[in-house]
């Protein structure tokens, strides 16, 4: 049971931490090979290119559950904590609608072109299924936010999410369960 | 309305919400495309793709996990042993020390954050043993910090170089001798504050002695290697940027696992979720603004400011200082890479326009973001030397003000004198 929580916990965090390592190792490999032979290995950089775009995608979802994100937040400095919290659960639903959209548009799209089959240069395999990243990370974030707001509720520490120390970008490490 | 003025109120408005700005940049493009018919939705999916599907950006992560690796890995505590036995017996000795391994650790990382905590983390307790105010401490690390992006590697200037369309290269080749002068300038103001408020030197360190200097030396080689194989990949031409992102990656790693023997598994883990975050609120940013750039550009946006500047004023030192303000500005609300990210695109039309070098004014942004950095609501540095040393970021926004003042100065010499910026890129053919 431990070990599943751990693991919904930290799903999308090790996912990206994977991509990360396997972008490292395939760009190592890549920078190898061309001292020792010269030539280029271009799967490898595809691989890399790859892992990066799916990396950044997903870590959107890190990024709501972290409670990391980049926003504009002096206006609120001087704002008594309740207000703060409005404006945010207003940002939050707006975000929440719009990251909806996308995933709706990004699917829509996305089958459409696993039916047209574009395949990509040199791993041959359906850049469609890259591409579906974009709305995977959407509903994963928007489902990470959601959770946020429920585990702030239960533990009574709403106020945390307008903490000044977490809208200015040092964001807890621990991420937000325990 | 037009679709401009929905684009630009809606972006005002969701800013001011608080969304994420990645979000307001998207949420404002989709807006104007759905209220209009100028592009059909489907861009919006081809930009944030297409957007992020660019080689040279997978050097962002990998600096920053390479940074992260460094500092757990002892690399740091390393190179300040090696400065401060050269400055550490002048008056304000650690003060220095702080700034001038800032500019060395600066050239081994792209991030001004992960300098000031990477330095901060060890110099701020070393100089409140002996003595130093918290708020000098603070500050001296917080501006000596900001030497991070300015030093090559440097993430916004990879950033900058892919929007502008110039050479990132010869963007790092560019930064070197400005960043030389910063840490200069800036030392010196460290040496006559502590010499006003009477901080001592390191009094740990006694007379110089150069076979000491070797043994230092000789302890932490692999870890001053670490600069001279990271600067020398990206100088000698023989390693793209991404290239020696990775070389500084597997270096890290060789001297933090084999040679020092520090790194364990979960420092290696906690390096990577470092690169993971920086991918999922930064580098997204750069999706976005694909989207919104390409409305601004339909619409003609920035060729109209850029005949709307022209018209004030043809002098070019006139425009770039106006520009200077304006990012001095935007550096109090806005994080550093967000604003490269968001401004670079329509700012360079008018520098074409007037015929700036655009490494040359590459350099006074990424130098302008530097007092950023130090600005409050929105001063990275500040937060972090806050958490370090206790104090307010009130407090010290108001000690940092004399460090604020040199980099002023620093950037008018840039300004006015280009062949400071743009005499490497040409010694090195970029």
């Amino acid at each position: 049971m431990q070990f599943l929580k751990k693991l919904y916990v930290n799903f999308e965090t090790n996912v990206c931490v994977a991509l990360i390592a396997v972008m490292i190792v395939c760009l190592t490999l890549q920078v190898g090979v061309r001292i020792i032979t010269g030539s280029a290995v271009a799967w490898a950089e595809e691989v890399s290119r790859y892992c990066f775009i799916c990396a950044v995608y997903l870590g959107t979802a890190v990024g709501a559950q972290r409670l990391a994100h980049v926003r504009i937040t002096a206006q609120f400095m001087f704002m008594p904590v309740h207000v703060r919290l409005l404006f945010r659960m207003i940002a939050d639903v707006i975000l929440f609608a719009f990251n909806i959209f996308l995933a709706y548009l990004c699917f829509d799209i996305a089958a459409e072109s696993i039916r047209l089959g574009g395949m990509s240069a040199t791993l041959r395999i359906n850049v469609a299924y890259v591409e579906a990243v974009v709305p995977i990370g959407a509903v994963l974030m928007n489902w990470r936010i959601l959770e946020s707001y429920y585990l702030h509720w239960r533990n009574g520490t709403l106020a945390k999410l307008v903490a000044i120390e977490t809208e200015m970008g040092l964001a807890t490490q621990e991420g937000s369960l325990s | 309305m037009s679709v401009l003025t929905v684009l630009l109120i809606s972006m005002a408005v969701l800013f001011l919400l608080g969304l994420p700005i990645y979000a307001a940049l998207a949420i404002a493009a989709t807006l104007s495309l759905a209220t209009s018919d100028i592009l059909p939705l489907a861009v919006i999916q081809s930009s944030f793709y297409d957007g992020m599907n660019i080689f040279p950006l997978l050097a962002i992560p990998c600096f920053i996990v390479a940074g992260a690796l460094m500092e757990r890995g002892n690399i740091t505590s390393q190179i300040i042993n090696v400065v401060r036995i050269l400055v550490g017996r002048i008056y304000g000795g650690i003060g220095i020390t702080t700034i001038l391994a800032c500019a060395v650790f600066a050239s081994i990382t792209g991030s001004a954050t992960s300098t000031v905590a990477a330095i901060g983390a060890i110099m701020i307790p070393a100089m409140m043993r002996n003595g130093y105010s918290p708020a000098y401490a603070g500050a001296c690390s917080a501006s000596g910090g900001t030497i991070g992006i300015l030093i090559p590697p440097s993430n916004p200037m990879i950033i900058y170089a892919i929007m502008a369309n110039v050479s990132i290269s010869g963007m790092f080749a560019a930064g070197f001798i400005p960043g030389l002068i910063m840490a200069a300038a800036l030392a010196v103001v460290a040496y006559v504050l502590a010499r006003r408020k009477g901080f001592k030197a390191d009094e740990s360190i006694g007379a110089f002695s150069f076979i000491e200097f070797l043994k230092v030396c000789k302890a932490s080689f692999f870890s001053l290697a670490t600069v001279v194989i990271v600067l020398g990949s990206i100088y000698s031409g023989l390693a793209t940027p991404v290239e020696a992102s990775i070389v500084a990656v597997v270096w890290a790693l060789f001297v933090g696992v084999v040679i020092n023997r520090a790194l364990s598994w979960r420092d290696i883990y906690d390096s990577l979720v470092e690169g993971v975050m920086l991918c999922g609120t930064i580098t997204i940013i750069v999706g976005a603004s694909t989207l919104f750039g390409k409305i601004l550009t339909y619409e003609e946006a920035p060729v109209n400011l850029a005949n709307f500047m022209i018209e004030m004023t043809r002098n070019k030192y006139a425009i770039m200082l106006l520009i200077v303000a304006m990012l001095y500005l935007l550096g109090m609300f806005v994080e550093t890479l967000a604003m490269v990210i968001i401004v670079t695109p329509v700012l360079v039309p008018v520098l074409v326009e007037l015929n700036i070098d655009l490494i040359h004014f590459g350099i006074i942004m990424v130098m302008a973001n530097e007092v950023g950095l130090l600005t409050p609501p929105m001063g990275v540095n500040l937060f972090v030397a806050s958490r370090l040393t206790g104090t307010s970021v009130e407090r010290l926004s108001l000690t940092v003000l004399p460090y604020i003042g040199v980099m002023t100065l620093v950037i008018l010499l840039v300004v006015f004198c280009p062949t400071i910026a743009t005499f490497m890129p040409r010694l090195l053919g970029f």
